[in-house]
């Protein structure tokens, strides 16, 4: 079982939680708008461990909201071979791995993402090219 | 968990598919809203274990093997003999297999079963 003792954006202590649940999916191409939007059942919380194209393209011009606050705004969504990323690179992801270690962890990769209650992935303009790819953890209160 | 549709801009209970827009709902009334993907089916390797290659081989056949004086299926079986995981997928796999049917080793249907048969996890 994980434990996992974080504090909250919003503020306090969540406690000790522990991991309910572990989704993932497929974002199609030609989605447009808010692609994903989860939203945690009260007393739970979420946290991103995977975004991602499914493809060897980044998808362009993508915002990423966490608990109502946009923590990357309109930026390229890489794509798993990270073939260009540097530390001053625009390209976001999130992943515990990529292809290309020598990037790793440079630019805006991340492992996971902070615990939220609710995230948004959003598509800025037109629609997407990319199959977008998630994977996501539900926790709660160890009681 | 729920999985719902949009049917005239209500949220009704039903299979999305790909490129349609869904709504789940889990039993806590946690949720998601997104486009629907076909997900990714995961490709098993090709390469099985050499105990996974004999055991599709049926004992006549085996022993039609070890007995032969057929040179190349000889060959053939001493290849098998040297590699550790046979690729279903190798062409020269394939090409030896058609050599023992034709020489009547085997029937087409045994070959087809040696190579067409989906590996499983504990053939890897």
């Amino acid at each position: 079982m994980a434990l996992i003792e974080l504090n909250n954006k919003s503020g306090g202590s969540t406690g000790l939680l522990k991991l309910v649940a572990i989704d993932n999916g497929r974002v199609s191409s030609g989605a447009s708008g808010d692609v994903l939007s989860v939203t945690a059942a009260k007393g739970q919380y979420l946290r991103l461990t995977y975004l991602i194209t499914g493809s060897t393209a980044p998808e362009l011009g993508i915002t990423l909201n966490l608990s109502g606050t946009d923590v990357i705004i309109n930026e390229y969504l890489t794509d798993y071979t990270v073939s260009s990323v540097s530390a001053s690179g625009t390209r976001f992801g999130i992943s515990s791995s990529f292809g290309d270690t020598n990037v790793y962890p440079a630019g805006k990769l991340f492992q996971s993402s902070e615990l939220c209650t609710s995230f948004t992935v959003t598509k800025v303009s037109g629609t997407t090219a990319q199959l977008i790819d998630y994977v996501y953890q539900t926790l709660e209160k160890l009681t | 968990m729920i999985t719902c549709v949009l049917l005239n801009g209500d949220w009704v209970e039903g299979t999305p598919v790909v490129g349609e827009k869904f709504k789940k709902v889990n039993s806590k009334g946690g949720e998601l809203i997104s486009y629907y993907a076909e997900p990714e089916i995961p490709k098993l390797p090709t390469s099985i274990t050499k105990r996974a290659f004999t055991r599709r081989l049926n004992p006549v056949i085996r022993e039609a093997l070890r007995n032969t004086t057929d040179e190349m299926a000889i060959d053939i079986r001493e290849d098998l003999n040297f590699t550790s995981h046979p690729d279903l997928s190798d062409p020269d796999l394939i090409t030896s297999l058609f050599y023992l049917v034709y020489a009547g080793f085997m029937t087409q249907a045994e070959s087809d079963y040696v190579l067409n048969t989906p590996v499983t996890e504990d053939e890897v």
